[in-house]
């Protein structure tokens, strides 16, 4: 439903008052960053463009360079500021300063002011908690760590909807896994928010312990879950083992400060057109996609008084779906699929996690596609998998056989998948493993 | 600025109230006062309210209505809401939480403000946090940390925290932060000070050279090391301590004396009890027992932290006349038994 106390009108506007509201966002945003940035202003000058050059979109495609992490980074080398240059805004106070998730090398920063991370709520985490079931009165387990930008307009979407939160000890990564299912045990939340390994892990504690995990989350009825894809086939055995009634995703970037939540109808993550214009590009020419093709997202902030990303490549694979979704919201609906990073090269052949994770979803016992594909050469004769698996290890034979057939099928490599202990995991998803030393500074996790 | 004699004033009324309350709004207290045959109309003075036997944590892990249950009717009958429910005492079998409304958020950040100014912390300031976003020490930093909160510190100060979590596998992101900004203090949890170390000596690099001024260790459970070492510290950066009780929303900070911990009386009623008597010692070392006056929605009404302390009431050299806690040196406090 569409509708409700926290519901804004713009979510189902029609698309042409969306694309106006964009272009005249775009417009101001492109000659305040020019007013105030000397970043941008040195690139719009460098590209030979004036902010009065943009009339349209097309004109914003053509004429606005766009960079990417590795820009920033190198500006950040240049000018000494960690903050790259990019804030745009007129006074300059800021308020906080992020970090980025430092999955691709060395975290990058983000400055926000205090009116920027109330912005960031009302126009994207209020609208997606809302669709997501969030309601007032609720109990929610919480526990943000202020070092990430999500978690600022998180903290201050769940006060503006006028939640109680439950705030347990520690931190969303394996170790408190524990702790967490005590307090969602005895705590009774309605709704748990959290991320997949989290998520993965609290369900490997019950089965540890001899837990009925619908037992201990009898009170949650919703699960929200960000920073990576959980296939939907693992999707609906957690629902089931859990007992709750949905289980949502959110995702994004901190990079380019983009974002998106999905809805119950679970077709893509809507972005909201009046705060951000995304664009889907070829990685390697830079050329605009339609929907339906894959490739990498661009974005571009339409507010200011913050670290503002113009035309910035996340180097998130993803792909815009066609068509209106059920649910009556009209905004971009973007599917995340992989960073581009994760990608290694097979006899010739790029091959993504993403690929491999498809094969991994077919079988139930690996459909939450938890691997780690080696990387030990800039091209390998044959692509090695760590893998783990959830059937016993009487399965574990037929499953690698099935598997690998079905990869070598899907993809035309040679693969080697080796099992390993749900304890070894990484406690973060490393979807790519480097093996050797003049690999890895590319590939830290 | 209040006269001292107008201050004491004010923190007694609030104790009258504090007890008041948590008499008449929490069945919890109401029947640990009626066990111990204290009624809130005889309370007259400081004594009356010392009848009170001090409540220890292991108390409250015994008590069925507290220990690691659902948000209790037990601990506040008229709950404000919307809260924040936060787990302070995480053990294997039991656990504790205290519920905050907008208003105890309000106060113990208050608390924590002037904690930070007192330690030279000011505007334009960027200050480094590496605990986990679930400590009150970074929660109350900024309004977007936590929810309810309408100012944090650095809102009321004008300085910029930046976070780090609190794994140890994160100290390496801390160094990374440092190196980017010019970060005036560095707040720390005790557990990571050692670790710290670990890592600027295989990085090569000191605090100094990162131009980190100020370092401030912090506990909820044991006392800081910046309580026993010396204020300058290994890395030639002043080194502070900051130990809390969460429990009661309690926090105290050194001065640039490094004297003994300050203590916002207007805030908080402590008392130093002998452990075995339970009686207070007016000199001396003993259990530092706490009333926080001002929180309402969980009330912690002479609560005994893991903290033994002695109370120091002469003048500090800052000029401050606050009341400043000694603590035990750890190694001493670790022989006697170290939380209650």
């Amino acid at each position: 439903m569409t509708d409700g106390e926290f519901y804004d009108r713009i979510e189902t506007a029609n698309i042409g008052k969306l694309k106006r509201i964009q272009l005249r966002k775009l417009k101001k945003v492109v000659k305040q960053a020019y007013e105030y940035s000397p970043f941008y202003q040195r690139r719009f000058k460098e590209a030979g463009v004036h902010p009065d050059d943009i009339g349209s979109f097309d004109d914003f495609a053509r004429k606005i360079p766009i960079f990417r992490k590795h820009d920033v980074r190198m500006e950040m080398a240049k000018s000494g500021d960690p903050l790259a240059g990019v804030v745009v805004s007129s006074d300059g106070l800021l308020g906080n300063v992020t970090l980025t998730s430092g999955l691709s090398g060395p975290n990058t920063f983000v400055g926000l002011s205090k009116r920027s991370v109330a912005e960031f709520a009302r126009r994207q985490f209020v609208r997606e908690m809302w669709m997501q079931k969030v309601r007032p009165g609720m109990r929610v387990l919480a526990a943000a760590a202020g070092w990430h930008f999500f978690s600022l307009p998180f903290n201050k979407a769940l006060d503006m909807l006028k939640v109680d939160i439950v705030s347990p000890y520690g931190t969303h990564f394996p170790e408190f896994a524990g702790n967490f299912l005590k307090v969602i045990n005895t705590q009774k939340p309605d709704y748990v928010m959290t991320v997949p390994t989290m998520l993965l892990a609290m369900r490997m504690e019950c089965r540890s312990k001899e837990l009925e995990a619908s037992k201990v989350f009898s009170s949650v009825k919703y699960v929200s879950v960000v920073g990576e894809r959980i296939p939907l086939a693992a999707r609906r055995r957690i629902i089931d083992e859990l007992g709750i009634e949905d289980l949502f995703e959110k995702g994004g970037s901190s990079d380019g400060l983009w974002g998106g939540g999905e809805c119950w109808a679970h077709q893509g993550h809507h972005v909201w057109m009046d705060f951000n214009y995304l664009e889907v590009v070829d990685p390697k020419t830079g050329e605009a996609l339609g929907p339906g093709e894959k490739g990498t997202v661009v974005s571009t902030n339409l507010s200011t008084g913050r670290s503002t990303f113009i035309r910035f490549d996340c180097e998130d694979l993803v792909q815009e779906l066609e068509g209106e979704c059920p649910c009556g919201r009209t905004h971009t609906r973007i599917e995340i699929l992989d960073r581009l990073s994760n990608v290694v090269r097979v006899e010739g052949r790029e091959v993504t996690h993403y690929q491999v994770a498809e094969c991994f979803e077919a079988f139930p016992e690996t459909a939450e596609a938890r691997f780690s594909m080696i990387k030990d050469a800039e091209d390998m004769p044959v692509l090695r998998v760590k893998a783990w698996h959830s059937g016993g290890p009487e399965r574990s034979n037929h499953l690698r056989y099935e598997l690998e057939k079905l990869i070598t099928e899907r993809l035309k490599i040679n693969v080697e998948i080796g099992w390993i202990e749900y304890g070894e995991l990484p406690a973060i998803s490393q979807k790519v493993l480097a093996v050797t030393r003049d690999l890895e500074p590319d590939l830290r996790g | 600025m209040v006269s001292e004699e107008e201050a004491d004033k004010i923190s007694r009324q609030r104790l009258i109230r504090a007890f008041k309350h948590a008499y008449r709004d929490s069945l919890f207290y109401s029947r640990r006062f009626r066990e111990n045959r204290i009624h809130p109309e005889d309370v007259t003075s400081i004594k009356d309210f010392q009848a009170l036997v001090p409540l220890t944590e292991r108390q409250m892990f015994e008590d069925e209505a507290l220990s690691f249950k659902p948000l209790s009717r037990e601990i506040h009958r008229r709950t404000p809401r919307p809260l924040f429910q936060l787990q302070v005492e995480p053990q294997e079998e039991t656990s504790l939480f205290v519920s905050l409304s907008s208003r105890d958020m309000r106060w113990w950040c208050e608390s924590a403000t002037r904690s930070w100014r007192m330690l030279g912390i000011g505007k334009g300031d960027f200050v480094a946090i590496c605990d986990y976003g679930t400590s009150p020490v970074a929660f109350l930093a900024s309004s977007a940390f936590a929810t309810l909160l309408r100012n944090g510190v650095a809102e009321t100060l004008g300085c910029i925290p930046i976070c780090n979590d609190g794994l140890p596998r994160h100290l390496p992101r801390a160094l990374h932060i440092m190196a980017n900004f010019n970060i005036g203090a560095v707040f720390i949890r005790h557990d990571l000070f050692p670790l710290l170390q670990a890592s600027l000596k295989t990085s090569g690099k000191s605090l100094q050279d990162f131009g980190v001024r100020k370092l401030i260790v912090t506990s909820d459970e044991r006392i800081p090391a910046g309580g026993e070492i010396a204020p300058v510290g290994p890395e030639g950066v002043e080194v502070f301590a900051l130990p809390r009780v969460d429990m009661c929303q309690f926090m105290a900070a050194d001065c640039q004396f490094h004297n003994g911990f300050h203590v916002w009386e207007d805030l908080y009623f402590v008392e130093v009890v002998d452990d075995e008597s339970k009686e207070v010692i007016e000199e001396g070392e003993g259990r530092l027992v706490i009333t926080n006056l001002v929180t309402r929605t969980t009330p912690s009404i002479r609560y005994a932290s893991w903290i033994k302390a002695e109370l120091e009431r002469e003048p500090c050299e800052c000029g401050r006349s606050s009341l400043r806690l000694k603590l035990v040196p750890r190694r001493r406090q670790s022989q006697e038994g170290g939380k209650t």
